[in-house]
């Protein structure tokens, strides 16, 4: 299927989730494009259905009720293009983040060269490295062959080499791919792909191919300086397609009709990182978080460059992978003290048992949102270890996920994105409310106007401005004086102390300018520079200043948490 | 809105698949009749190799020259100290394998040796009727009795008569529990406090343990012990549903089977206890919608492991007490009403039956 640009005004992005499939809606109205609605179905990817499809009818179906509009014909198939009447739409595209995650193996050359390239490569997809294989490994051959033996990749990706340059190690590392592919049953061979030297891939390829499938890609690093992520990206998604398209019943059915190969969330939403980046402030990088039931990730884009980081593991089906690398004793810390340790412990093991579950009651949201903070908090560290935090701020920080979005107080929600990300310098955080980011993403490849009108549209929720001073001073020093002109004239002002989180009145669509007066040697900007003022917008919780300090570091004693806790959810109205 | 169900029915009839990840040798035949640890088909995958490299041991000029110095042939099993190749003439030089294995592949003058395998036994889990073989890899069983299904296991099964060691479905296990009765038998409990319970039951030689809730503190030690443990409701210390206590205490003597096996949502599997019946049952599909009458069952923190009554279901979102909306049931608990979200219901299975019955 080949990528088709539309002149198309109608748009449906279906986005297959673990939990949910969503199906929104875009079209032109006023002359611009704009979000209109959104019906979602619980996932069938599980039993009894086993298949996408009867949720993508649900969700379809949903739709149709919720704008009046006809999507589905009388044999429930989608009608694309739109009538004359206005039934149907003009475009069709899928992203999802339903697919089991992968097991992937990496193999390149030079661990600061091509096995970082795929490394990094490997970071975007849902899944796991389970095994790194480089020229400079100090096992021997036979110790390597056991490793992978052992990992049971589902994907073998493959780089090495500049394009003309190392030739000899290449086909070496070949050579035992090969060894090691003979040694398994055919049935459990790995799919690979390969990102290498280009004037060794159709070498390569008829080696691999005696064994098992092999895509051939443009190299991901043909220079020595020069890293080709994004597009060596594209080229792997129909591999991935492919794969998950075995996992995922259903979606090869639903692709043959797609404006565009299907993709997954998180390369999707990249793709919006990327324009945002390229569009705002260029001292300052973006961020984009998924929270998501079954997988999450974070993209972070400064610049030019972008990093899709995706984890295999979320607030759902995700939680008992979770729960692998969690501290149970820091999520506790972000409760009341009637839940137990012991309590909560078992209900976020319940939630391995009942992934789709919902809090039904207060308790179990605070669990949820604690559970949040830290997945939250696992993705900014893990992404650090990458390396892909390369901008000293972001702005803005963009949310998503079911977690997030499904009605919890505004209020709540920033509270557990400061907690969990603890963003440094001047940022906007934005709560993707309709989970339609990927979408966007997706849609920009058909029709490129449609995200840039729909992010400046209200689809968006700007949360609040947030400042988030540094300061070496203790707790209850006064660091920072803050003034808040807005446009009518009027004026805050605020002292603010250390270790408090102090809300100043700014509503979404107002802007003021922010003078900031820091003291005790209190930086607001990495660089320790403070301008004149700052332009902000407004947001439903305002404009934040959270001086609680970097690290985040919570008391010891209960109470004495509980009471701090209490005093900052007081500050932001809840 | 298709709902969750949870097949707890006194008599059912049921099919069960079970695959090996690559084709091997079935043991069993059509018509078959298996028993819970009855092994129907296995295959050795291999985990370890040992690359020989001919041309470099032999330092000769050719992978060709090589090859034809091989003594054996893809598939072929060399024993220990085999010769794999012998350059011949007076002074003939010998290469032999370091391991006995399977030769797995002959290539540019090297021999690959699967040394280690892992051996892939698939057990029945249930017992039934082989109805289905498939490819020499995947293989059907009809089983048909009482049929539980639980929330999580230890992933392994076990077989023997049902001993009630709780008064109610609350109860914890003690340690004077383990008579020599419980020896080769099904134990069944309302709750798990303690890890030396566990050890106890171990050294007591149960066959199995069927309890209603364990502490998730004790998921360790539950996976370390020797015998099936299968948990109807989850973690906790809530006890056993009303429904499935109800059923095992009443069957208390007759034979049970243990399936532990992990619930996994991808396979749509979950463990499950069957007491073999000598009647007939109806299938269930597994398809329904929610509706209110029917029984159910809450899978979710506070209320795992409480059943009720739905009095009235909402399809649109509505106000949970957590202050989020979504679709939600209320439900009657003990001649309480409490509105819980709809993903938090699993519709048991037996009233769908009744229900299909009238």
């Amino acid at each position: 299927m080949s990528t088709k640009s539309l002149d198309a005004v109608s748009l449906i992005a279906l986005d297959l989730g673990t939990t949910n499939t969503r199906a929104n809606l875009f079209d032109v109205a006023d002359g611009q494009y704009r979000f209109i609605a959104s019906g979602s179905s619980p996932s069938t990817i599980y039993a009894p259905f086993f298949d996408v499809g009867e949720s993508i009818y649900q969700s379809l179906d949903k739709l149709q009720k919720i704008t009046g509009r006809i999507l589905l014909d009388k044999e429930a198939n989608l009608i694309i293009p739109s009538q004359a009447g206005g039934e149907g739409a003009d475009g069709l595209v899928v992203t999802y983040s339903c697919g089991r995650p992968l097991n992937l193996v990496t193999v390149g050359l030079l661990g600061d060269a091509s096995l970082e390239a795929i490394n990094e490569l490997a970071g975007s997809v849902n899944g796991k490295v389970v095994e790194s294989i480089g020229i400079n490994d100090r096992r021997s051959i036979d110790e390597r062959a056991d490793a992978i033996l052992a990992a049971k990749p589902d994907l073998i990706l493959f780089a090495g080499g500049t394009d003309n340059g190392a030739s000899r190690s290449v086909l070496k590392m070949s050579d035992l791919i090969c060894r090691i592919l003979q040694t398994m049953p055919a049935e459990e061979r790995p799919a690979v792909f390969y990102c290498g030297n280009q004037a060794l891939a159709a070498e390569v390829k008829d080696q691999v191919e005696r064994f098992t499938a092999i895509d051939i890609a443009p190299n991901i690093r043909p220079e020595i300086d020069r890293i080709e992520i994004e597009k060596v990206g594209s080229a792997l998604t129909p591999l991935i397609n492919r794969i998950q398209g075995n996992n995922v019943k259903g979606l090869s059915r639903i692709a043959t009709i797609c404006n565009t190969p299907p993709e997954s969330s998180a390369t999707a939403a990249g793709k919006i990182v990327r324009f945002l980046s390229a569009t705002n402030d260029p001292q300052k990088g973006v961020l984009a978080f998924d929270v998501g039931a079954g997988s999450s990730s974070v993209t972070a884009g400064f610049g030019s460059s972008t990093s899709v980081n995706s984890f295999p593991f979320g607030t759902g089906s995700g939680m008992a992978e979770f729960l692998k690398r969690a501290n149970i004793e820091q999520i506790h810390q972000w409760l009341p003290r009637d839940i137990s340790l012991e309590d909560l412990r078992d209900a976020l093991y319940q939630k391995t048992l009942s992934p789709e579950s919902l809090p039904a009651t207060r308790e179990a949201l605070a669990i949820e949102l604690a559970a949040t903070r830290q997945i939250l908090r696992e993705m900014v560290r893990e992404i650090r270890l990458r390396g892909g935090l390369t901008a000293s701020s972001y702005d803005p920080i963009v949310a998503s996920g079911a977690t997030l979005t499904r009605g919890t107080s505004a209020a709540e929600i920033l509270l557990t994105l400061l907690d969990g990300i603890q963003p440094a310098g001047i940022t906007t955080l934005i709560l993707d409310k309709h989970s339609i980011i990927s979408s966007l993403g997706a849609v920009a490849v058909v029709q490129p106007y449609l995200p840039i009108q729909v992010l400046e549209s209200s689809a968006f929720t700007n949360l609040a401005t947030v400042v988030s001073p540094l300061s070496d001073s203790r707790a209850g020093t006064e660091i920072l004086n803050v003034r808040l002109e807005y446009s009518d004239g009027r004026v805050s002002e605020a002292s603010v102390t250390k270790g408090t989180l102090v809300a100043l009145p700014l509503k979404p669509g107002e802007t003021a300018n922010l003078y900031l007066e820091p003291m005790h040697r209190t930086r607001i900007e990495a660089s320790g520079l403070v301008e004149d003022f700052y332009k902000v917008n407004g947001g439903i919780c305002g404009l934040i200043i959270d001086a609680r300090g970097r690290p985040l570091n919570m008391p010891e004693n209960e109470e004495e948490r509980e009471e701090l806790y209490d005093s900052w959810k007081v500050a932001l109205g809840e | 809105m298709q709902a969750q169900v949870l097949d707890i029915r006194p008599i059912a009839k049921f099919r069960r698949s079970h695959s090996l990840p690559v084709p091997g040798n079935v043991l069993v035949r059509q018509g078959q009749s298996v028993s819970t640890s009855d092994i129907l088909a296995e295959v050795d995958i291999p985990v370890s190799q040992v690359t020989v490299d001919i041309v470099r041991a032999l330092g000769l000029s050719s992978k060709q020259e090589a090859e034809e110095l091989i003594q054996h042939k893809v598939g072929e099993r060399l024993e220990e100290k085999d010769i794999i190749a012998e350059t011949g003439g007076l002074f003939s030089r010998v290469i032999r394998t370091p391991a006995p294995g399977l030769i797995l592949a002959i290539q540019d003058g090297c021999v690959m040796i699967e040394t280690k395998t892992r051996h892939v036994a698939l057990e029945a889990r249930i017992p039934g009727l082989v109805v289905e073989i498939q490819r020499n890899r995947k293989i059907v069983i009809e089983g048909v009795g009482t049929l539980i299904q639980g929330a999580w296991g230890n992933d392994k099964v076990g077989y023997g008569p049902l001993v009630n060691k709780a008064s109610e479905r609350e109860a914890a296990l003690v340690g004077d529990a383990f008579a020599i009765d419980v020896r080769g038998s099904i134990v069944l409990a309302g709750t798990v406090l303690d890890s030396t319970i566990l050890e106890q039951a171990a050294a007591a030689g149960i066959a199995g343990l069927i309890a209603g809730s364990i502490p998730s503190r004790l998921i360790p030690a539950a996976q370390a012990q020797p015998y099936p443990i299968l948990v109807t409701d989850g973690f906790g210390i809530m006890g056993m549903n009303q429904l499935a206590y109800q059923l095992l205490s009443t069957n208390e003597g007759r034979d049970a089977a243990i399936n532990a096996t992990p619930m996994n949502q991808r396979k749509g599997v979950r463990p499950e206890v069957v007491i073999p019946l000598p009647v007939d049952g109806q299938m269930f599909d597994g398809f329904c919608e929610y509706q209110a009458g029917q029984m159910v069952h809450i899978n979710a923190y506070p209320f795992a492991g409480q059943t009720g009554i739905i009095e009235k279901v909402s399809l649109s979102n509505t106000l949970l007490p957590s202050g989020l909306r979504a679709p939600a049931a209320e439900v009657r608990i003990d001649q309480v009403k409490k509105v819980i979200p709809l993903a938090n219901l699993e519709v048991i299975s037996i009233e769908t039956e009744l229900s299909a019955e009238t």
